[in-house]
């Protein structure tokens, strides 16, 4: 390797040729990431067309073939997720005031009250009231049939006094 | 026994839930004119308020007269001066109370309640009104006994009513949902 010009040619030579194959390799690689990169992918939609279509159909087959209560009974603690869960929300949703006042309804609170406070003095005073009225009602019939009426007056309601009232 | 559901269903929106704490059966009077024995009853009582309130003044003036004069003379029966103080006293009590609120002491045991036919309570000068007229002309109450509404000859005139009303403390009483749900 005396000759410069002949050194340098050669470099050349083998500089292009390594890059030709440099190329060539590189080229390779592509195509083949690229078909391997499709293969997958196309595979993959198959493969997932394919579950879409059957799992449903499988695992329906599958659920209406057993009890899904009896299984979550069997092998799952329903007490210990329930004490998991968190209360606050589910009560934002209850509605409290119509609970209550369905049961004030449900117990009758106001007999209740009525009857464990002056009990005796408010008795008589209905009982008083409910006389009163009976007695209206008995004039006012007679009045009512000397003048021939028909209609029933409007206080004349049925009221008789009972032992509940009072 | 009613469901927490059937009680929703027939809740109405918006509505105000009114428990009374009136006896189930006198709920449908509440609001209907009141009939002649209990507005004598109510009347009476009011009466009989005014009068141991006078005898009371007039026994209290003269046990302090007595006391206080050596030459205390027996009154001889100061009754028509009593009387007038009385019909003054009840013409006061009764004004007062029909304009604020409508019951005097007998209508609150009653459960009366005076009220202008549109329902509303008795200004100042119609209760001083229908107070001075029942006092001169009491009897004109009989015609309760007559009237298809049960109304007295003051009520006619003036335009007034007296209503069954037994809660005490509420100015109105709107029972219909507690009827409702009672159903």
């Amino acid at each position: 390797m005396d000759d410069p010009i002949e050194a340098g040619a050669l470099y050349s030579v083998v500089s292009a040729a390594t890059s030709i194959a440099s190329g060539a390799l590189n080229m390779t690689r592509f195509t083949t990431e690229t078909t391997v990169y499709l293969a997958t992918e196309s595979t993959r939609a198959i493969a997932n067309a394919i579950l879409d279509a059957v799992v449903p159909v499988a695992v329906n087959a599958v659920v209406s073939r057993v009890d899904i209560n009896e299984i979550v009974k069997d092998h799952v603690d329903v007490n210990e997720i329930v004490a998991q869960a968190e209360l606050t929300p589910i009560l934002d949703r209850v509605p409290m005031t119509e609970i209550a006042d369905y049961v004030i309804e449900e117990i009758d609170l106001p007999s209740l009250i009525r009857e464990s406070t002056g009990g005796v003095a408010d008795g008589l005073l209905s009982t008083l009231r409910f006389q009163a009225i009976q007695t209206d009602n008995f004039v006012s019939g007679i009045v009512d049939r000397v003048f021939f009426r028909r209609e029933k007056r409007a206080s004349e309601r049925e009221v008789s006094v009972k032992h509940d009232d009072v | 026994m009613t469901t927490f559901s059937q009680f929703r269903d027939a809740f109405v929106p918006g509505a105000q839930v009114h428990f009374s704490a009136l006896p189930e059966r006198a709920r449908s009077i509440q609001g209907v004119s009141a009939g002649f024995t209990s507005r004598a009853i109510a009347s009476f009582i009011d009466i009989g308020l005014v009068a141991v309130l006078v005898l009371g003044a007039w026994g209290g003036w003269e046990a302090l007269r007595y006391v206080l004069n050596v030459f205390y003379k027996l009154p001889s029966a100061a009754g028509f001066p009593l009387l007038l103080l009385g019909y003054f006293i009840m013409w006061i009590y009764w004004t007062w109370s029909w304009s604020t609120g409508g019951r005097s002491l007998g209508n609150v045991l009653m459960g009366l309640r005076v009220q202008t036919k549109s329902g509303k309570n008795l200004g100042l000068g119609l209760a001083a009104l229908r107070s001075l007229l029942s006092i001169v002309f009491a009897l004109g109450l009989a015609w309760a006994l007559i009237s298809r509404k049960n109304r007295s000859i003051q009520d006619i005139f003036l335009g007034t009513e007296v209503v069954f009303d037994w809660a005490p403390l509420l100015p109105k009483v709107d029972m219909t949902f507690a009827m409702e749900i009672n159903e």
